[in-house]
């Protein structure tokens, strides 16, 4: 028997006989993505057995349909170990199909056995990708020369299975939808499946099952078919993120010069880069008048209290007014700050703990601080996650106060409190990379830092940030440790912010693609659009011992003639919809194209 | 000089250790052979009863006045107190307490030298910790000759818990001035993050960045003198 699935983008054919098989097909009229050979689609292995599909037997099929959905459904029976199975191909009419599969085990519980899932269907996907066509793994869309991945993922968003044609055209991308990250929790083991990132690890997939006598979820792929390659599913899976997020604190006209800011500073008050020992109090004046050099600070986070919290019982609230001057001496740094149009955080540290300590006076604090010191927002330290409460309680002080954590937001709620956080990363080579949240939500501003690198570490650093088109947190004494940037760093990034600056519609806009395909091996790309102008930034980083010269990228998506080098001394000509030239070794590039004049 | 005691010339091979938990301390920390003494050394930490003295004595009054003895009450320490060591001191408010008596703090090296002794003890009375011999945990200081039995070998006592002691260092090491504290005190900071507190060995100390006297002063930082003596 066989039955087609099939939409606008996306066609399956389910085959049964002598056991379950699967064949992916795109939809008649499209450009094709072709398999000839139909795969089976799930086996069962235990310590005692291997449990093919042909070991079940098919009970019966049946197809449903509503307004917006059809579903084929099929349920079979393995009588040998006594486990039910019903799979699903539910089919939106549009665009996707998922396939759910669903078992149980009917022997008592003391009698079941583990059971590893398999899906050689998914196995074998690798193949549909037509020569020169490309393979985005989950938990590694593009790989660096050690073959590890160049995305920092992000644990709420998850990226899909993507293959797609040479042209980043005609392709399909997997989902493995799971609201849980927790790998021995849940049935379901999508978690298990969004963390392949090789195609032997695609290959030999086999997921561990918990099952009960009750049918649940214990795998689900979602299938979709592309016609925009990487670009289409990179921007399906921030759609599909997006919209369950609460936007309305990014919306907020007050909250939004964070997302103009650029260069932070973060300024730890125990050295003589921030602090007068002479006269005993903190020089912000100095401290902004150094950091011209970098082409000026537009946030400082003043920070005094770790580490030295602890040697007394003094609370982090005592640190403050126990700052140089009390906390008018707070206020007064503020206003010189204000004076120079710098904006300054406060930090705030959640594990001080002290034994009197209450969410209730903790919010008294908050607010306090901010109506006292005019300060615009607090450094939430070590955190990714904040409670609802902070918001208001500086709303009812300072709505324009910014909430910036440590580390990105783990959960969506925080996502959506939380308008900013750094992008922080300890690896020491670490390019090329590109921060995935960066990408998903270009409006939640992520200062790039890595506090440890150090000499030439910084200029990695820089191209990290150029890369991506984010800011910069300067930490140049880390705790005592003083790390400064070389006068050739400085100028770099002052050179930078001045381009960051003119181009910010460009790496605030929603539609950046990271990796975006490239014709070279060891040459990485990222795309930040500009909808409104019809322009876009490309940049590219060579991650070569030697100059990759010729045709780097296809220019796609809108008509363009003029091709602009605005960062490193490329030589790039837009021909045609080719983007050609050279891009030195181990150098970031960054050029624009439009349509218009520059 | 009224208890203090002769701590004789000794050349020792002078080893510190420490946690941090981010950031570097810019000192030799050893292992090096090192010659401190001979000084005297005062058999206790300085007393509220004492400090309260020398601003009789001396009159003397920081010049910022943060925090300064904030333990005290109208000018003075609590009754039952005035055997306690002395706290929310600076660093330059115990200098000046003991250039006032002719004293000086003891260097990072010397302190280790009254508590360990020549033969390195790792605890002021011997080798391995003692619960019952120091003042580690809770918030109260008790007095300075509650633990007689937890001296040194030279007999000097309260050197490990109650209070940190400060050392004379000074170091400026173009970026940060700090200083060391030795010897633990009863304060335990709950959290991973915080400072360490508690007792602590001999050959430990804690890095302590310097920065305005409200600061500097703490609940929990007292001192000791050692002076001079002629070889």
């Amino acid at each position: 028997m066989k039955y087609q699935i099939k939409n606008s983008k996306t066609s399956l054919e389910l085959v049964l006989e002598n056991g379950i098989f699967l064949r992916y097909a795109s939809p008649p009229g499209r450009h094709p993505v072709l398999c000839e050979k139909d795969t089976e689609l799930f086996s069962l292995s235990s310590t005692a057995q291997i449990l093919s599909s042909d070991r079940f037997d098919i009970i019966g099929v049946h197809t449903d349909q509503d307004e917006t959905e059809e579903l084929l459904t099929v349920e079979a029976y393995c009588f040998d170990a006594r486990l039910r199975l019903r799979l699903c191909f539910l089919n939106n009419l549009v665009d996707t199909i998922y396939i759910i599969f669903q078992m149980a085990d009917d022997n008592a519980p003391d009698m079941r056995d583990n059971y590893y899932f398999h899906s050689p269907f998914l196995a074998s996907l690798t193949q549909y990708a037509p020569q020169g066509g490309k393979i985005y793994y989950p938990a590694n869309p593009a790989a660096k020369k050690d073959g590890t991945s160049a995305m920092q993922l992000h644990p709420l968003i998850h990226l899909p299975l993507v293959v797609t044609d040479e042209d980043d055209g005609a392709g399909f991308a997997v989902s493995f939808p799971t609201l849980s990250s927790l790998e021995v929790a849940v049935q379901n083991r999508n978690v298990d499946l969004w963390k392949i990132s090789s195609k032997e690890e695609l290959q030999n997939h086999s997921s561990l099952l918990r099952l009960t006598d009750c049918l649940s979820d214990i795998a689900e792929f979602q299938f979709c078919g592309l016609e925009r390659g990487w670009r289409e599913a990179f921007a399906r899976v921030r759609h599909n993120f997006c919209r369950e997020l609460d936007m309305r604190e990014y919306e907020r006209p007050e909250l939004k010069w964070f997302s103009d800011t650029f260069l932070h500073h973060f300024t730890f008050l125990y050295s003589k880069e921030a602090y007068d020992y002479e006269n005993g109090r903190p020089d912000i004046g100095r401290l902004l008048k150094d950091g011209e050099e970098f082409g000026g600070y537009d946030t400082l986070t003043l920070w005094h209290q770790y580490p030295r919290l602890g040697v007394d019982s003094r609370s982090q609230w005592d640190f403050f007014r126990d700052f140089p001057g009390s906390i008018p001496g707070i206020a007064d740094a503020v206003r010189t700050a204000h004076e120079h149009d710098v904006k300054v955080l406060l930090p705030y540290k959640p594990w001080d703990i002290g034994t009197s300590q209450s969410m209730d006076s903790v919010l008294k604090e908050i607010t306090s601080l901010l109506k006292d010191t005019d300060a615009d927002g607090f450094f939430l330290d070590t955190m990714d996650q904040a409670p609802g409460k902070f918001r208001r309680a500086a709303d009812a002080a300072k709505p324009e106060a910014v909430f910036c954590s440590e580390l990105h937001p783990a959960d969506k709620d925080s996502l959506s409190l939380l308008t900013a956080s750094w992008d922080q990363f300890w690896n020491m080579p670490c390019m090329p990379e590109a921060d995935l949240l960066r990408f998903i939500l270009p409006s939640h501003t992520a200062p790039q830092i890595s506090r440890w690198q150090n000499g030439s570490d910084k200029d990695t650093l820089i191209n990290r940030a150029v890369f991506s088109g984010t800011g910069l947190v300067i930490w140049q004494d880390v705790f005592g440790s003083w790390l400064p940037y070389s006068a050739a760093q400085k100028e770099k990034i002052r050179r930078y912010k001045t381009l960051w600056t003119r181009h910010k519609s460009f790496f605030t806009d929603a539609d950046a693609v990271p990796f975006y395909p490239v014709k070279k091996n060891n040459l990485y790309c990222n795309r930040f659009m500009d909808q409104l102008n019809k322009a876009c930034i490309y940049t590219f980083y060579n991650d070569s011992d030697t100059d990759l010269s010729g045709i780097l990228a296809i220019h796609r998506d809108f008509q363009a003639h003029i091709c602009e080098c605005l960062w490193g001394a490329p030589h790039i000509r837009l021909e045609g919809r080719e983007l050609t030239g050279t891009v030195p070794a181990g150098e970031v590039i960054m050029i624009k194209v439009s349509g218009n004049t520059p | 000089m009224k208890n203090m005691i002769l701590i004789p010339r000794t050349t020792y091979i002078y080893r510190v250790r420490h946690r941090i938990m981010e950031g570097d301390c810019q000192y030799d920390h050893g292992p090096r052979p090192v010659t401190a003494g001979p000084f005297l050394a005062g058999r206790y930490p300085v007393t509220n009863a004492q400090y309260y003295q020398f601003i009789q004595e001396s009159s003397y009054i920081p010049e910022d006045s943060s925090n300064y003895l904030l333990h005290w009450e109208d000018g003075k320490y609590l009754p039952g107190e005035e055997n306690h060591p002395v706290v929310y001191v600076s660093q330059k408010d115990a200098a000046a307490y003991a250039a006032f008596y002719g004293c000086r703090l003891p260097l990072d090296y010397e302190w280790q030298l009254i508590a360990a002794g020549s033969r390195k003890n790792p605890y002021p009375w011997g080798n391995s910790f003692k619960a019952s011999l120091c003042n580690f945990e809770g918030e109260k200081t008790t007095p300075v000759n509650a633990y007689p039995d937890g001296a040194s070998v030279y007999g000097c006592e309260d050197l490990c818990g109650n209070t940190w002691e400060w050392t004379g260092d000074l170091i400026d090491d173009g970026m940060h001035l700090f200083t060391f504290l030795r010897g633990g005190c009863c304060y335990k900071a709950p959290h991973f993050w915080h400072a360490e507190g508690g007792a602590h060995p001999n050959d430990y100390h804690l890095k302590f960045p310097l920065l305005n006297e409200g600061l500097n002063r703490n609940k929990t930082i007292g001192f000791r003198c050692i002076r001079e003596v002629s070889s």
